[in-house]
C-alpha cells in the first residue's frame, strides 16, 4: 500500500477515516500481513493453564495457536498446524494433555512443540528426519505479563513493555489485584461470540471513546450495577465521581480513559448489594491506599491496547481480545478477572456482575454491538464507502506535557481514535519500529 | 491388530526395521506408547526412548495379546 493510498483512507490532520478501512477485503487482508503479524497481540492468561500439560487454544489474527504449559512448566504459544499436511493438532477448547497428535497422519509433537513421533520413522524416513526443524511453528515473542499472556509473530519487535510504553500504568490497574498487589489475578470464565462487524469498532469502542454513552442510556435507566438493588442506577456504581477523568493517546497507538482520585481519595460506598462485597473492596481500597501512596489517585476506565485488545479496569473488569474473521465479521473475546485469593462469594458474584453487563447477553455489550454491526452494514453500499466517517471531535485539545504521558486531554475526545489510525497507517506502509512505537525520529535509532 | 490401549510398561515389542524394543510408557491416546530400543541393526539406536506408533508394531512379544 502507497503513502498515496493511505493518504486517501486516512487524513488525521482533517479528521477523515475512509469507511473502506470498515468494509473493504483488500485493506482486511493487508491488515492480517502487515499489521496482526508485527504487532503484540493478546492470547490468554496464565490461569487458563495453571498445571504441566494444560493447553488452551486462542487465536492470533485469524490464525488458530496453542497456549500450552510444558511439562517443566514454561509457556508456550504455537501456531496450531502440522508441518507435515496443515492440520491442527489441536481440535479442543482446552484441556491437559503429555502430546499433540495430528489427526491426519498422525505427528506427533510434545508440549514443547517438538516433534516427537513421525509414524514409520525408520520404515519411510530412513530415520533422518530433522525433527528439530519440523517442529511446531513457535511465536517470535511472548511475554507473561502479570499474567497476562502476549505474543508477536516478530523477531523484531521490541520487549512487550516498550511496546506498552507509558499505557502501563492503566493496563496495570486492570491487571493488579484490588488491594495493589502487583498481579494475582485469575481468569474467572470466557465468554466467546462473533458479530458481524469491523474488528476496529470494537477496538475503537474502547480507546475511550466515551461520547457514546447515550447509546447505554437504557441500561443506565434500569440499574445493572453491584448496588442496582440498593437504589443506585447506571451501568456501575460510581466510584470516580468526584475523579477527574482523562483521555490519553499513546504514541504506539494505545488509548485509555482514565481517572485520577482527588487528593482526600475517599472510598465511595459500592457493591451495596451484598456486605461482603462492600467490605472486602472497601478494605481493598484502603490496603491500596496504603500500598501505593499517590500512585493509588490513578483509577482504570477502560483501555485499547494497539491493536485489538481491550479492557475494563473496575466494574466490570476483564481482558477483550477482537479476534478478526473477516472485513465485516469478528470473533470477540472476553476474559472475566477476579483477584485470585478473594473469598468464592466474592468471585461468584463478579461473575454474575460480568455476566449481566458484558459478553453476548451483557445489556451494555448488547448496545455496543447493535451499533457497530448497523454502521457496519450501511457502510458496504457504493454510495455509502464515498464517504469518510468523521473523526474532528476536540481536536487540538490535549497536551503532551502531562506527568502520564501522551496526548491527553481533559475533555471526551477523538484525539485517541486519531492515534490510533495515525499507528494504523503507519503498519500499512511497513514502518519500522521506531515509527510504529511513535518514537521521535531522533530516537528511532536506539530503538532499532 | 494390537490393543495398543492394553500395553504395560516392561512389555516387550517387535518393531519394524528389525528393532526390538521395551514399553516405558503408555499415553493412553490408543496411537502412541514410549519405547526403548534393546535391540537395533543400527548400534547408535540402542537404547534410545522413542515414541512408537501403533503402524511400527509388527509383534507383542511374551504377551498375552494375540498379534
Amino acid at each position: 500500500m502507497t503513502q498515496k493510498d493511505i493518504d486517501g483512507l486516512v487524513d488525521v490532520k482533517n479528521g477523515f477515516i475512509s469507511r473502506e478501512l470498515f468494509v473493504d477485503a483488500d485493506i482486511y487482508k493487508q491488515e492480517l500481513s502487515k499489521l496482526f503479524t508485527r504487532a503484540w497481540l493478546l492470547v490468554g492468561h496464565e490461569s487458563l493453564v495453571p498445571n504441566p500439560g494444560d493447553f488452551y487454544t486462542s487465536r492470533m489474527g485469524e490464525e488458530s495457536v496453542i497456549l500450552c504449559r510444558d511439562k517443566k512448566g514454561e509457556i508456550h504459544v504455537f501456531l496450531n498446524s502440522c508441518r507435515h499436511r496443515g492440520m491442527k493438532v489441536c481440535r479442543y477448547e482446552q484441556g491437559n494433555t503429555s502430546l499433540f497428535t495430528c489427526p491426519y497422519h498422525s505427528w506427533t509433537y510434545t508440549t514443547d512443540g517438538k516433534l516427537q513421533g513421525v509414524p514409520l520413522y525408520k520404515s519411510l524416513y530412513d530415520g533422518v528426519l530433522d525433527r528439530e526443524a519440523n517442529s511446531l511453528v513457535s511465536v517470535a515473542r511472548l511475554c507473561n505479563y502479570k499474567g497476562s499472556i502476549w505474543a508477536t509473530w516478530d523477531k523484531d519487535a521490541p520487549d512487550f513493555l516498550t511496546y506498552l510504553g507509558d499505557a502501563k500504568a492503566h493496563l496495570d490497574q486492570a491487571l493488579d489485584c484490588r488491594d495493589g498487589r502487583d498481579g494475582g489475578s485469575e481468569v474467572i470464565g470466557v465468554h466467546k461470540w462473533v458479530f458481524p462487524a469491523n474488528w476496529k469498532f470494537a477496538a475503537e469502542n474502547f480507546l475511550g471513546d466515551t461520547y457514546h454513552n447515550p447509546s447505554h442510556r437504557s441500561v443506565d435507566l434500569i440499574g445493572i450495577g453491584p448496588s442496582a438493588v440498593s437504589g443506585k442506577k447506571g451501568r456501575r456504581d460510581n466510584e470516580l465521581e468526584h475523579a477527574q477523568h482523562v483521555w490519553i493517546s499513546f504514541p504506539a497507538g494505545h488509548g485509555v480513559h482514565s481517572a485520577i482520585q482527588p487528593e482526600a481519595n475517599e472510598y465511595i460506598e459500592s457493591f451495596l448489594d451484598n456486605p461482603v462485597l462492600e467490605q472486602y473492596f472497601r478494605h481493598c481500597y484502603e490496603e491500596r491506599k496504603r500500598r501505593l501512596g499517590d500512585g493509588a489517585r490513578l483509577m482504570p476506565f477502560v483501555g485499547t491496547i494497539f491493536p485489538n485488545t481491550s479492557y475494563h479496569g473496575r466494574q466490570p473488569r476483564g481482558l477483550c481480545a477482537w479476534h478478526p474473521h473477516s472485513p465485516t465479521s469478528t470473533e470477540a473475546w472476553r476474559f472475566f478477572l477476579v483477584d485470585k485469593d478473594a473469598p468464592s462469594e466474592v468471585k461468584d458474584y463478579l461473575r454474575h456482575y460480568y455476566m449481566r453487563y458484558s459478553g453476548p447477553a451483557g445489556m451494555t455489550e448488547q448496545d455496543d454491538i447493535e451499533n457497530w454491526l448497523y454502521a457496519t452494514a450501511a457502510s458496504t453500499g457504493t454510495i455509502a464507502r464515498r464517504y469518510p466517517f468523521n473523526y474532528q471531535q476536540s481536536m487540538g485539545a490535549y497536551t503532551t506535557d502531562h506527568p502520564l504521558g501522551g496526548e491527553l486531554s481533559l475533555q471526551v475526545t477523538e484525539q485517541i481514535a486519531r492515534g490510533f489510525y495515525r499507528r494504523w497507517a503507519s503498519y500499512m506502509r511497513d514502518a519500522d519500529w521506531g515509527e510504529l512505537l511513535g518514537l521521535p525520529a531522533g530516537n528511532r535509532e536506539a530503538a532499532e | 491388530m494390537i490393543n495398543i490401549l492394553a500395553l504395560k510398561p516392561g512389555d516387550r515389542l517387535q518393531l519394524r526395521e528389525r528393532i526390538l524394543a521395551e514399553v516405558t510408557q503408555n499415553m493412553e491416546d490408543g496411537m502412541w506408547v514410549e519405547v526403548r530400543y534393546l535391540d537395533a541393526p543400527n548400534e547408535a539406536d540402542k537404547g534410545l526412548i522413542e515414541l512408537c506408533h501403533a503402524q511400527d508394531i509388527v509383534a507383542l512379544l511374551d504377551g498375552s495379546q494375540p498379534v
